[in-house]
């Protein structure tokens, strides 16, 4: 059992590549699903999951107008990235962590 | 060159312009054995993590390289790239590229030298845009994330049949 704590939310939504295009468009102004989904040839339905995705994330947020839904730049801002580095940092740590202990663990071994 | 008293083997995570990222760290073995252990088909699983498989390693300038993570689940990823520049034992220039949804691949170099005793390891990973270097280290952080909880559910099933 996996529990999503926010910013695993927060890579699970960027992770994907669409959906930081999406981000990127939207950080320049509003947009509708059918506005998103254009650029990519892709069916509103298609374009409805990511969105949901990045909502979920706080990264969205979407307003019902009418009949469409208007998409603008949610409350959790990229300033996650300090949070991505980290976790990444991490990763990296611990195999280069795990390779230095190979070298100290067969030290005499070969050259 | 400094090192840092307290944590001489802390890792150390740079962005030396907007294209690129770098992971520097140092080791306290001669750069001939820390290159052969980092270009070792058969050490590799042992330190890479997930349950890496060398698929194929052929270290040579114009060679290629092929690493599948999770074999055998539904988590399986690979990752595989040219050799561009094979220099031992200070030297290795290689694309790097995730097959699968993050397909564009990008450059690493990996430089090693010699500091004292030991030996200073510097990855540097050049991409083509900001947004694709950036994008990697998402991508990057949530396959570890990922990895990190496959290990702890792995233990935790360990810790309950044990």
């Amino acid at each position: 059992m996996v529990h999503y704590s926010p910013v695993d939310r927060t890579f699970a939504a960027l992770a994907d590549p669409t959906r930081r295009v999406v981000l990127e468009r939207l950080g320049q102004g509003s947009a509708t699903i059918s506005e998103l989904a254009e650029p990519f040839g892709m069916s509103l339905t298609g374009m409805k999951k990511h969105v949901r995705v990045l909502e979920e994330a706080q990264l969205v947020s979407t307003v019902k107008v009418g009949r469409t839904r208007v998409c603008h730049r949610g409350p959790r801002r990229l300033d996650d990235v300090r949070e991505w580095v980290d976790v990444y940092r991490q990763m990296v740590n611990e195999q280069l962590d795990r390779f230095g202990d190979l070298l100290d663990r067969t030290k005499g071994e070969w050259q | 060159m400094t090192v840092d008293e307290k944590s001489p083997h802390a890792v150390s995570f740079t962005k030396p312009s907007h294209l690129e990222f770098r992971v520097e760290r140092t080791f306290d073995h001669p750069i001939e054995r820390v290159w052969a252990a980092y270009t070792d088909p058969a050490l590799i699983p042992q330190w890479w993590g997930q349950g890496t498989r060398v698929d194929r390693l052929d270290l040579r300038t114009g060679g290629g390289w092929r690493f599948v993570s999770n074999p055998g689940t539904d988590q399986e990823s690979a990752v595989s790239g040219d050799f561009l520049e094979v220099s031992p034992p200070d030297r290795l220039v290689q694309t790097f590229g995730m097959e699968g949804p993050y397909g564009k691949p990008f450059t690493q170099t990996i430089e090693l030298e010699r500091v004292g005793d030991g030996t200073r390891l510097a990855i540097t990973s050049r991409f083509d845009t900001t947004e694709e270097r950036d994008g990697v280290v998402a991508y990057g952080a949530e396959k570890g994330a990922i990895g990190g909880w496959a290990r702890l559910d792995a233990m935790l099933k360990r810790l309950a049949t044990g």
